[in-house]
């Protein structure tokens, strides 16, 4: 199937993907519209495996710009500034940017872009028994770093 | 629980972001294409007696001819310039000359990329440390060395500290700014020369790290091949953009 015709669906695929890791329209937008142009750019070797493909991508892209965006060490955001939902949604961003990156491609595919096991396994090469392995030592981190906060992962 | 909450009025994407994404692309692939271009033109150039290399802007995106014909115009396979015959010089010389990235396996994969980021380039993918300063020293004896050069060298075998230091000490002793690199590669030996490298920095004042083996992690996109040495696509650009940094960023 040629890359107009799934534009659609992957374009959307990349935003939701990207804003449940960014939070935020307007970089969520840019992070999709960036992983469809690489998405062209690559579309002859991925066009089998988009999805996850663009999922992985649109993460990367994600954390990226989080980590281009976050305060410096020490500076902090006033409490006032932030709501209990974007509190736990920094606390994420900033798990994701402390694990390792083999385990935050598992955590993020399995758990932010709700890929199957076994789809996890075969777009980042794995076989199902190391998808979980990562995910489990994943969450285990998530849980210590979300420690002040109930911690319930929904498969 | 974990939050993953969607957006709950998610963007309509219309045919005007499809238009968007397939001119970005489009934009990306005339720029690898200039890049191809000068490696043609760059040999002919030589041939005709030299190429007087008229900028090393590494700050727009679309770096003049010139600077991305110097990648191939300084690679060691191309024959040595007649000096015989006058230099064809297309513009006033440069205040510095552009960096340098010497290598072997990553280099090469990037030297497109990096050619257009405005460094000179010479990679081997089989090249050992001791050829990689034979290289060096061959560069130096001609009075082009520049003033800032990027070391790709320890992912092709063990690296030693006495033969780090002889470099450090000897040719590269003048230098403003040498960044190292540090080794993704799965042997034995990588360990060992990515702490050697980490521990440049307190030894010499003018050495810094770009610390590939831990930055890869944060690669943006779909980056290494599985062997997870070399660079895909996305892998090269961001090698590049960090490379760029280590040198202007000291």
């Amino acid at each position: 199937m040629v890359f107009d015709d799934r534009f659609d669906e992957l374009v959307g695929l990349a935003y939701r993907t990207a804003f449940r890791i960014v939070g935020d329209r307007g970089a969520a937008e840019d992070v999709a519209q960036e992983t469809m142009v690489k998405a062209l750019g690559h579309w002859s070797r991925i066009a089998d495996h988009a999805r996850p493909w663009v999922c992985r991508v649109a993460a990367n892209e994600a954390i990226g710009t989080v980590r281009k965006k976050r305060p410096p060490p020490g500076r902090q955001r006033p409490a006032t500034d932030i709501d209990a939902v974007a509190s736990v949604r920094l606390d994420l961003q900033h798990l994701l940017l402390k694990l390792p990156r083999r385990q935050r491609e598992v955590v993020v595919l399995r758990f932010v872009a709700d890929f199957t096991e076994a789809d996890v396994a075969a777009e980042l090469g794995l076989s199902v028994g190391t998808v979980k392995t990562h995910a489990r030592r994943g969450l285990e981190a998530l849980r210590a770093a979300l420690s002040t906060v109930p911690v319930e992962v929904i498969p | 629980m974990l939050e993953v909450l969607d957006d709950p009025c998610p963007p309509e994407f219309d045919d005007g972001h499809r238009r968007m994404v397939h001119e970005r692309a489009a934009q990306r692939r005339r720029k690898r294409q200039l890049g191809l271009v000068a490696a043609t033109v760059a040999p002919l150039a030589m041939l005709l007696g030299g190429l007087t290399l008229v900028s090393a802007d590494r700050s727009t995106d679309t770096p003049p001819l010139s600077t991305a014909a110097a990648t191939i115009a300084t690679a060691a396979t191309l024959p040595e310039p007649d000096t015989t015959v006058s230099a064809t010089t297309a513009a006033p010389p440069p205040e510095l000359p552009p960096p340098l990235v010497v290598g072997g396996l990553i280099v090469r994969g990037a030297v497109d990329d990096l050619g257009e980021a405005g460094f000179i380039v010479d990679a081997d993918p089989s090249r050992s440390f001791a050829e990689m300063v034979g290289v060096l020293e061959r560069i130096a004896s001609t009075g082009d060395l520049p003033d800032a050069v990027v070391v790709n060298i320890a992912d092709n075998g063990p690296i030693f500290e006495r033969d780090v230091a002889a470099l450090l000490q000897g040719t590269l002793r003048t230098m403003s700014r040498v960044v190292f690199v540090t080794t993704t590669v799965g042997h034995e030996y990588a360990d060992a020369n990515n702490e050697l490298i980490r521990s440049l920095p307190s030894q010499y004042a003018n050495v810094a790290v770009l610390d590939w083996d831990d930055a890869v992690a944060d690669c943006p996109g779909d980056c290494l091949y599985p062997d997870r040495v070399h660079l895909r696509p996305d892998g090269v650009d961001w090698f590049t953009r960090l490379a760029a940094a280590a040198i202007e960023n000291p």
